[in-house]
């Protein structure tokens, strides 16, 4: 008869808690979170799960697991499984089915799209440990049709070419400035000129006579941005919104692809709009641009706008 | 003197100041290099479209090393970097016997500037944790170094970025041309 009193009080101490632990530390809100499990019978990942929605939830629930003293539920980042994941929280959190039947139906899922993010991000960071290999025939398969799509009306006359700096590239060989980000580079770059329209504007840009750059190499760079952050974290925000508002149930290779053309281009036109006197200003503007995708992907509108 | 200001330039002279410049043609390992000696990560580098720069602290000095792009693009900047350098490293990938001349070119006309003269020249013979690196010495003929570089001091260092074997050696010689600048 006073669970809705129990309830104010918990919802009150989830508040205070905030308050105390970004004042206090994190083990005073610890203290605050125990008394809460203690009043109610519920863990603090049950009550975000019931009271939150959307991105809003996934951001609350991903810092209660990251501040967890579980070393399971810590590393939460690599579960790829959602079964897996699921059985865990409920095995560590000691949740009976008899006790939140709402919080096991919804668990699978609510955790989805986390498990969704998590085995994209082991893919990616396979790609971009892949070297590019000139043996790999599959490599150079898609080095030439990204010459071919950026280049329709003009053939490639050897493998080893001068013509590869006219898209962007350091020296005769692309191989060699694929060295940072491995395979998951190229990809990222021909998924752009193959599949976006965007592709050709961003190539006649970087001919500008006074503000123009590299493509392909600038791409390169933007993809290692991109990997700083879906390894920090703050791109989860992006694909969370994605999944919440867009309805979409999986996060693909593709997802990644399409979030690196958004930020290439969001770049480009950062990096013109400044006027940089020559390109060895080039550094300086990425990091300012790095630094407001940072804010952009930690905002409550964290989503990357598609390019066409 | 007063012993204060005695005891500044003494300060002075324990942080002296060093402009190093890296240059060298694209994918010859001037970044790796750069972060290996501010002891960074050297596993992700990406192609340098512009400058790096970085102060590495030592003992008696302060080392502002810039590390410029080497694409060809970006080659006609590197004039703009000259001023007041007091050491030029120069960095060659020992694999890529293919632009031994393209950067042998590109070394002479640095060694014909004006403001780089007499500035000490360290040469790293770089990636030479790879099979089929070419030995510094016969970089240095290939390149005619001995005939090429006069009136300044240099030297040509095996070295591997990635291993940081060498780098070290390569560095001591910077700071013995650097005392034996001082005392001219």
């Amino acid at each position: 008869m006073f669970g809705w009193l129990v309830r104010l009080i918990v919802s009150f101490l989830d508040v205070l808690r905030e308050v105390l632990a970004s004042v206090l530390g994190e083990s005073t809100g610890k203290i605050v979170d125990w008394l809460s499990w203690k009043l109610s019978g519920t863990h603090k990942i049950q009550r975000i799960s019931s009271s939150y929605k959307g991105l809003d939830k996934m951001r609350r629930i991903e810092k209660c697991l990251a501040n967890s003293r579980h070393k399971e539920l810590q590393d939460f980042r690599e579960y790829t499984s959602v079964s897996e994941l699921s059985a865990t929280i409920l095995k560590v959190k000691n949740i009976a089915a008899a006790k939140d039947p709402e919080f096991i139906a919804r668990i699978d899922t609510t955790f989805h799209p986390m498990c969704e993010i998590n085995k994209l991000t082991k893919e990616a960071t396979i790609l971009k440990r892949t070297k590019y290999d000139v043996e790999n025939e599959e490599h150079e398969m898609t080095l030439l049709s990204l010459w071919n799509s950026l280049q329709p009306d003009r053939e490639l006359e050897s493998r080893v070419s001068e013509a590869w700096g006219d898209i962007g590239f350091q020296g005769n060989d692309p191989a060699t400035d694929f060295r940072g980000m491995g395979i998951l580079g190229l990809q990222n770059l021909h998924y752009l000129a193959k599949y976006k329209k965007t592709g050709s504007k961003l190539l006649a840009a970087s001919n500008h006579p006074q503000y123009g750059f590299s493509l392909a190499i600038t791409s390169i760079n933007l993809t290692a941005v991109l990997m700083q952050m879906l390894e920090s974290g703050l791109l989860r925000s992006h694909f969370y919104f994605k999944c919440s508002h867009g309805g979409s149930r999986s996060v693909t290779m593709n997802d990644l692809h399409e979030a690196h053309c958004s930020i290439l281009t969001d770049f480009v036109k950062f990096y013109q709009d400044r006027k940089p006197a020559t390109i060895m200003e080039f550094n300086t503007h990425k990091a300012a641009y790095t630094e407001t995708l940072k804010d952009k992907l930690s905002s409550d509108s964290p989503l990357l706008e598609t390019v066409q | 003197m007063g012993l204060l200001s005695l005891l500044r330039k003494f300060q002075k002279e324990a942080d002296r100041e060093v402009r190093i410049l890296l240059l060298g043609l694209d994918n010859a390992g001037k970044t790796t290099i750069l972060k290996a000696l501010a002891d960074e990560d050297i596993t992700h580098i990406m192609p340098t479209q512009g400058f790096n720069i970085k102060s590495v602290a030592t003992t008696g000095f302060k080392l502002n090393v810039w590390d410029i792009g080497g694409q060809k693009k970006i080659r006609p900047y590197w004039k703009n970097y000259f001023e007041n350098t007091d050491v030029l490293i120069y960095v060659i990938d020992s694999t890529d016997k293919k632009r031994f001349d393209e950067t042998g070119v590109e070394l002479l006309e640095l060694l014909e500037e004006e403001k780089l003269s007499k500035v000490p020249v360290l040469i790293y013979a770089n990636k030479q944790d790879l099979l089929k690196s070419v030995k510094p010495s016969e970089i240095a003929t290939a390149l005619q170094l001995s005939s090429a570089i006069r009136d300044r001091q240099w030297q040509i260092q095996a070295c591997s970025a990635l291993t940081k074997e060498g780098i070290k050696d390569g560095m001591e010689w910077v700071y013995s041309s650097l005392g034996a600048q001082k005392k001219k």
